[in-house]
Order: structure tokens, then sequence, then C-alpha cells
């Protein structure tokens, strides 16, 4: 509301240049009164932070309101939110690692919700065409990097790592093969003989050259 | 004495230099007069030795570039007029026009190709994974990424290995082969264009350690070869243009254009390709040349950014220059001082070392796989397991490496979350897990931080083995690109290390990765002009250009001092008759006496039909130039040389029966025409094809009018540099040693030249064997 408003001013001031020399004279004593140009270049910052922060993309089309994926985000994020509350009632969260395995447990179908809403959103916005609309609002983002480091960092929910000894069987398999081939290769294969061909020349008995004839 | 030259009379004149056999076959008796000059030939030479690099094939042939000056010659070149001649000058420019354009849109096709075929792969793979992170049973997504890697080289490598051999590698060491003059059999067919383009497709799709720009200087030269004789003998269509090119000089010429098409479209270099076929093909160079290669280089590179920008969505963007685009190298952020070079240069020495070091493990396996892996099958599968061996070796590293970092933006196409938190990725994936060049290029422009040095550090060393073992197989594939990215790799830990020393942020590490990616690829491959305008074009810096020709001229001299450059070590282990820029510099004792090859099989001017016949069949030796020699009409006048004739010329002359009695009885309907012989150029008819008959055999011919009557010759005592410089600036493919009465004493032949090297020891000769 409020950017909206200071955009239309400083649109006020740079249109009211009509035909009349006076209003022209206006806009300019405003905008280009001394070297800072302080008005301007406040103007400029706040348009780069709307278009990079791409508060347009939370926005309804009609710039009137919050739009759908954007509400049912904040939803989610909210009932997050509260679960993670809920399943601490009574703890307090350290920045020491503790059992916080019911959290892990309890909010986990929440939590994927959130996670499976927001990839989607980023999927539907790679169809942008400029540069900043790849990327969601910041309000959105800022809230899901919250819910991120909480989940993976403080209460440390992410997967464990599993599976080693399958993995190193399978490669550790796969990484002998070569040394059999090699091997066997070695071990069967006939070696390539080549046959050597002793081409008629005019050979001169004294050497006055410095050859040396290598046969290996 | 000598038994067969009894019909001679003048035989008592010939002592030691009577090795002149004319017309027949028998093997000269050695033992009675030539006892002071000749050595017996000693009993204990082994006659089957295993492979080694100490040899020359006899199966390589070298390319006629010498034009035969016959009479037909002279009598085209009396009825073409100078209209004619500035048409077939415009003929030549619109042929490099289209070498560039067609090199161009092949560029496209591989590359368009390969990213929709990565894509996929990576995407399944990728799929794969995170379905099983969580679930567990990682060890299924292993086996699934082997085994399509597997899979893609398997039938990349069939069809190398089976189709075309010589397709296999990156194709760069036979074009340079053929640029200086050797005839490798197969090399600009189109069947292996064919087999190359889809080789290295499948092998980049297939994960291996390779790079696709190699490859392309092969197919550039073979589109030239094709298009610049106006027909193709495999498809067996002649479209009855360009007829006045189809011989072997003008096809050297655009060859050279097509190979500096190839560079220009692999690396966005024109200037770079130019100087590519300048210094491999610089013996037979002229200025109109320079700048209708420069030319084919030039649309080459336009046509490949107009396509791909078109492709991409963004028409006349033109931002890829090329197949590998190293990005922009600013000059505010990248800056070098003074100071830095000294540290470009110890990274030149450190790129010297382990290029060798590359090279020298590289020859090793070459020389286990020439001797032991020579059956196509095993090849095949020791492509296979190569593949599979990456794979594995990727997933162990991206699985054991615990170093997660936060997505920048889109800079990683098919990031892996695997064991990390969200919202974060896994780092070792990002080199692992992407096609080698976009690694090569984040690597150079990452942000300072982006890159753990343990990640790196085992990267460069797991890679730079997966490189080595993986150069040679039977693949079509490139090693450009893995060169720059292990250079790449350690030249940003450098860069990484020395900001960490001196404590201060100022050492921008993309710029050491620059550094070190030229001196890895200058230490491997030890190309030094072209390489250094190559990386100048592809950073579109010119201000690099300085640092890179130090660090480059540094490996170049350290590498050398150990192990040869990559590709001059893989000619040599294919036992090619390769000539250097000079004869080796001791070598002013050896005269053309010693050098040369005796006895000469010569024919005389008016032969017996029979007589040629049987020279022409004669399985023991596979001679291709004979000299003519004069008939001897009385007792007086010696057999002089009067000029050389081909095997070619004899084939094409025997298939027309172009002889004296039939002539005078008229049967011959019409003379025999130069276009007769292009028709039947390259693939001459085999001597067995030609079928002559008992009553033909008496016939006579007359070579007169198809000789070559100003064959060039040298003395016998000639310096074994003289006649070196002779031979490779002209491009001859024999040589005649006359005596001071003109008559004709043996011949050089590239064979005869290229067994004298210096190494290390010394002057050494190498041995002639069949391959």
């Amino acid at each position: 509301g409020l950017f909206r408003a200071v955009t239309e001013q400083l649109d006020n001031i740079t249109r009211a240049v009509g035909n009349s020399s006076k209003s022209y004279n206006c806009a300019k004593s405003l905008l280009m009164s001394d070297r800072l140009q302080i008005v301007v270049v406040l103007s400029e910052f706040f348009n780069k932070t709307w278009e990079e922060a791409n508060c347009a993309n939370c926005l309804k089309n009609s710039s009137e309101g919050l739009s759908n994926a954007t509400i049912e985000f904040l939803d989610l994020f909210n009932k997050t939110l509260m679960c993670f509350e809920h399943n601490l009632q009574g703890q307090a969260i350290s920045l020491v690692a503790s059992n916080y395995t019911e959290v892990c447990r309890n909010c986990n179908v929440t939590y994927k919700k959130l996670n499976t809403l927001y990839t989607e959103m980023q999927r539907e916005s790679e169809h942008g065409e400029s540069e900043h609309s790849k990327h969601l609002c910041i309000d959105v983002e800022d809230a899901m990097n919250i819910t991120r480091r909480l989940w993976s960092r403080t209460f440390n929910c992410s997967v464990p790592c599993s599976d080693t000894v399958p993995v190193i069987a399978v490669s550790s398999f796969i990484l002998f093969l070569p040394v059999v081939f090699y091997l066997s290769s070695f071990l069967h294969s006939k070696q390539k003989k080549r046959i050597l061909f002793l081409p008629k020349r005019f050979q001169s008995n004294a050497s006055l050259v410095n050859i040396q004839e290598k046969y290996s | 004495m000598f038994m067969h030259l009894i019909n001679f009379p003048f035989s008592s004149q010939f002592t030691h230099s009577s090795f002149l056999r004319i017309g027949q076959l028998s093997n000269v008796d050695l033992d009675d007069d030539a006892d002071e000059l000749e050595t017996e030939v000693p009993h204990q030479f082994p006659n089957e030795i295993p492979h080694n690099e100490k040899l020359l094939s006899l199966k390589y042939e070298s390319l006629d570039y010498d034009n035969s000056e016959n009479q037909l010659f002279l009598e085209e070149e009396r009825r073409i007029n100078h209209a004619a001649f500035q048409t077939v000058e415009i003929k030549r420019w619109v042929i490099c026009g289209m070498i560039g354009i067609l090199t161009g849109l092949v560029a496209c096709f591989i590359d368009i190709v390969v990213e929709k075929l990565a894509g996929l792969k990576y995407k399944v793979v990728k799929d794969n994974i995170d379905k099983f992170t969580e679930k567990g049973g990682l060890s299924f997504s292993l086996l699934l990424w082997a085994t399509l890697n597997s899979s893609m080289v398997m039938v990349g490598s069939i069809i190398v290995a089976f189709i075309e051999p010589v397709a296999a590698g990156s194709g760069i060491p036979q074009i340079k082969c053929y640029l200086n003059g050797v005839k490798i059999p197969h090399v600009v067919r189109l069947k292996t264009l064919m087999v190359k383009v889809c080789g290295v497709i499948l092998s980049v799709v297939g994960g291996l350690a390779v790079g696709k720009e190699g490859p392309m200087i092969h197919s550039g030269a073979v589109i030239a070869a094709g298009i610049s004789q106006g027909r193709s003998t495999s498809l067996k269509r002649d479209f009855k243009i360009f007829e006045y090119f189809r011989r072997d000089t003008e096809k050297r010429d655009f060859v050279s254009a097509g190979a500096a098409a190839g560079v220009s479209a692999a690396f966005g270099a024109p200037v770079g390709g130019v100087l590519f076929s300048l210094e491999e093909g610089a013996s037979f160079w002229n200025q109109f040349l320079t700048w209708r290669i420069f030319f084919a280089s030039m649309i080459s590179t336009f046509t490949l950014n107009s396509v791909l920008s078109v492709y991409h969505g963004n028409a006349w963007d033109l931002s890829n220059p090329g197949l590998i685009n190293f990005g922009r190298f600013d000059n505010e952020k990248m800056e070098y001082t003074i100071q830095e070079i000294p540290i470009f240069i110890v990274m030149g020495v450190v790129g010297g070392i382990l290029g060798a070091m590359f090279n020298a493990l590289n020859y090793w396996l070459t020389m286990f796989r020439i001797r032991y892996i020579h059956r196509p099958c095993l090849q095949v599968v020791e492509a296979m397991l190569v593949a599979a061996v990456t794979a594995a070796v990727g997933f162990v590293m991206i699985y054991c490496s615990r170093d997660c970092q936060p997505l920048q933006g889109n800079a990683v196409a098919y990031p892996l979350q695997l064991f990390c938190a969200d919202g974060e990725y896994n780092s070792m994936a990002t080199a692992f897990f992407n096609t080698p060049e976009k690694s090569v290029v984040s690597l150079f422009h990452d942000p300072p931080g982006t890159y753990n040095p343990m990640t790196l550090g085992m990267f460069t060393l797991m890679y730079f083995f997966l490189a080595c073992w993986t150069y040679g197989l039977t693949v079509s594939a490139g090693v450009f690109i893995p060169s720059l990215l292990i250079g790449a790799a350690w030249g940003r830990l450098f860069g990484i290390s020395l900001s960490y020393l001196t404590g201060s942020i100022w050492a921008d590490p993309g710029k050491y990765a620059l550094m070190g990616a030229a001196a890895q690829l200058g230490g491997i491959v030890r190309m030094t002009l072209s390489l250094t305008v190559i990386m100048m074009e592809a950073t579109s810096n010119v201000t690099y250009g300085f640092p890179i020709m130090l660090v480059l001229m540094t490996a170049k001299i350290v590498g050398d001092f150990f192990v040869e450059g990559l590709y001059d070590m893989h000619i040599q282990l294919q036992s090619v008759p390769f000539l250097h820029w000079e004869a080796p510099v001791t070598s002013h004792s050896l005269t053309a006496r010693e050098v040369m090859s005796t006895p000469v099989t010569c024919l005389r001017r008016k032969e017996k039909v029979g007589t040629i016949v049987d020279i022409l069949s004669d399985a023991s030796s596979n001679h291709n130039g004979f000299p003519v020699v004069e008939n001897e009409t009385d007792t007086m006048q010696v057999a002089g040389l009067r000029g050389l004739i081909l095997r070619s010329q004899l084939i094409v002359l025997l298939k027309h029966k172009v002889f004296v009695e039939r002539a005078n009885l008229s049967l011959v309907q019409r003379r025999l025409k130069l276009k007769d012989f292009r028709d039947a150029y390259p693939r001459f008819p085999p001597i067995q094809s030609i079928h002559v008959s008992q009553d033909e055999r008496e016939c006579m011919m007359d070579l007169t009018e198809f000789m070559n009557p100003s064959p060039y010759t040298v003395p016998q005592e000639a310096s074994l540099p003289r006649v070196f410089k002779l031979f490779r600036a002209l491009g001859l493919r024999h040589l005649v040693v006359v005596d001071n009465r003109n008559e004709v004493v043996g011949m050089v032949t590239r064979k005869d030249l290229a067994r004298y090297r210096l190494g290390k020891e010394g002057l050494e000769e190498l041995s002639l064997a069949q391959t």
C-alpha cells in the first residue's frame, strides 16, 4: 500500500510536465535541486528493491491483496510453526542439539506439505521471462528459509546417511572388475608381435655416423 | 657376376653402384663385388618383436602432392583460358564457405543432441537418487547410473571398434599426420564422419571423462575433403562439379581449411583455428590459403553462433561462438598485476610436470592396450568398464562428501541434495554430476568461497586418473576439456591456498583456475602458438594473452624435458612415418646413398605390358613410383632417367588398355584425357582386378605421354638434411637419387627419411615392421 502511494506521488510530479513551463520548473526544482538528487536516488532505490524482492509475485495481478498461492503458503507456514510450538511445549529451544524426535515425528507431514508447495511455486515461477521473476517474493522465501533452518539445523530432522554397506559393496565390485579384466587379458591374450621388414639398402661398413639401433 | 645383367653390354662399367635392375625381379646377388662396402646382415636379427615405439609401419604411404606435369596436364593448361582460372579461384572460395557452414551445422547438431540426451540421463538418475535417499537403497541408484553409462558407451564403442577403427580417439593425431603428408587409410571418409559424430555424442552422454571439441577438428577435415571433391564415393553419386580439385594437392589445402573450421567451431576461436592449421601444415603454406582458411573459420563460428542463438530462443544474441564458452573475463574483477607473473610461471612448471606424468602413464597404458587388448570385443568391454567405474567413482565421491552449499540461483542444472539440509545441495555433485564444460565454466567464474578445498583436491586427483585411463580407449573422444578441467581444479585450489596464505582475499581463484587450465593443457598437448590464441579468443580477453603465453611456454619447456606431447606420443606408438619440421641435427654426415632404398625397380619408356603387370602384381614389395629410363637404342647410350610414373597412373592405363599396337590399329576410340585419371581418384582399383589376356601381355605400352618428365632428383652425395628439406618442403612422395650420369641409383621415400630420429642418446634409426 505504502509503496504504491509513493510511486503514485512521484509519477504525479514527473508527469506534470505540461505545455506550461511553470509545471516543468516545479518538477525540476523538486527532483534536481542539489547534487545528491535525493528524491531520485530514493525512488530508484525503492523501485529496485521492489523489483529484486519480486514483491509483485506475492500479490494478485491487479495489485489488490495477496494472491491465492501466497495465502495458502502463509497458512501452511503458520500451521507448521504452531505444530513446532505444540510439540515443544515445556522444552526450551536451545542451540545445543538435544532430543527433538517428537517434533520430527509429529510435524513431518506438515513440513513435507509446506516443502512440496514451495517447490511447486518455484517451478511455476521458473516460467517467467525476466531474471527476477525466477524467484518467489522475498517474504515467502524468508519464511521458507527460517522453517528449513529450524527443521534441519536446530531440530536436526534431516535424513541420516544410510545405506553405507550396500553402496560400498556395489562400488567395490564395480571397481574390482577392471582389475580382473586387465589381468585376464594379460595372461590369456596373445601378445601382438610385429614382423620386421628388412629393406634392401646400401650399407656402409665404416660407420661415420653415431647410429644406435635398438631392439627391444 | 651379376647373371641377370648379362644382356647389358656395358655391365662392366657398373661396379658397386650397379644395383640397377631393369624389368627383372630376381634377387640381387650381393656377395661378389661389393665386399668392401657391404656388411652382412646379422643373423641374430630378431624377426618378430613385441610392439614398441621404435618402429615404422609399412602400411602408411605418402600423399601425392607433387603434380605430375605430363603432356596431358600441359594440354589441359593450354586449353584453359584466363576466365576459366578465375572460375576455379571463385570455386575455391565457394567451397571454403560451404566447409565453414557445414562444419558449424555439424557442431550445432552435436551440441544440441548432447545437451538433450545428457539432460535426460541426469534427470533420470537424479530422480532415482532423490527417491532412494529417504527410503534407502541408494545402491540401486549407483547401479542405474553405472548401467546407463555402460550401455551408452557400449554402443559408442561398438560402432568405432567394428565399423571404423580410425575414428577412435580425438582425431587430432590423424589430421596432423594427414597434413604432414601421410595417407592414413579411411581417415577422411564419410563413414568415418558418421561414426565419429555418433561416437562422440555417445561418449559424452555416457559420462566418460572426455570432451567433444577434439573430434570437431577431424569432422571438419572430413567435411572439407568430401565437399571439395564434388562427389561421394561411398554413396556412389557424382555431382560433376569441382572436378579440377580431384587431386591430393587440392584436397590437402581444403582439409587444412576444414581443420581450422573445426577448431573455430569447437572453441569459438577463428584465428586460433587458422594458426592450428598453420602450425601443422606449415611446409606448404601460401598466402592465399591463409585468407581462404580464415574465411572458412569465420563462417564456421558465425554459423554455429546464429543457429545456437535461434535454438536457445534469443535469435541474434550471438553469445555462443563455440561449443565451449569460457564466459566473460572482465578486466575489473579479474585483473592481474606484475607480481603475479612469477606465480603464473610456477603454475606453468607444475602444469608441465603434471602433464608429463599424464603422458607417461598414458604411454604405458597405450602400450599395454596395443600389445594385449587388440581384439575389438575386448576393446568394447574395456570401454564399458571404464564408463561403469567413472560412474562408481563419481557416486562414491558424492556419497562421502559432507560439503553442503546453498544453491546460488540457477548455477547448477541438476542439484543433488542427498544428505544435505533442505535448501542446500551437495557441492561434490556440482563437479561430478555435470558435463565437463559446465564444470570448467563454473570453476572459472564462481565467486570465492564456493568450493571447499578438500572437495576440489579429491576431485582433481580422481579426475586426473580417470582422464588418463580414458584417453586411448576405442571411443571417439577428445582430451582438451578433461585437461582444462583438471587444470582449472588445481588452479583454483592454488588460488584458494594463496589467498589463505596471504590472509587476504585479493587472489581471485577464478583467474588462477584459468592459468591452471592453460598450464595443464599445455603440459599435455604441448601446442604453443595456436593454443595461446585459442585460449585468448575463448576468454575474449587480449590482456590475458601474455600470462597465458608465458604459462604455456613454461609448461612446454618443462614437459618436453621428460616426455613428448600426447599427440606426438600416440603418433609414434602407431608407427606412423611422421616427418618433423627439420632433419635431426646431427645427421649431416649421412648422405643420400645411405638413406635411399636400392635397388630400384625401373621401367623403360616403351615397356611390355606383361612386365608391367608382373611388377605391379609383385606381392613382396609394394612400390608406388617407378622411374622411367631410356630404352637402350645403342650400346653407347646410358639408361638415363627420363621421368617418373606412378602405380595409380599405370593402373588407369592398363584399365583403358592404352597399348601402342591398339593405337596403331586405331582401335582406341579416343585419347586418354586427364579427366580419366581424376575420375579414378582416390580409390584406384587394385592390380588384381585388372584382367590382361595372354596376347595383351605381349603388347607394348608407351609411357612418354603419361609420365612426369621432370621428377625431382638428388645426387648421391647430398646430405640427409638437404634431402629432407627438399622432400618435406615440396611434399614429395618419391625422390630419385641419381649419379653423375643421370642414372637411377636409388629412391628415397618417406619411410627412408622418417627412420632417423633424434633420441635420448643421439641419432637413432627405427626399424620397419608389418602392422
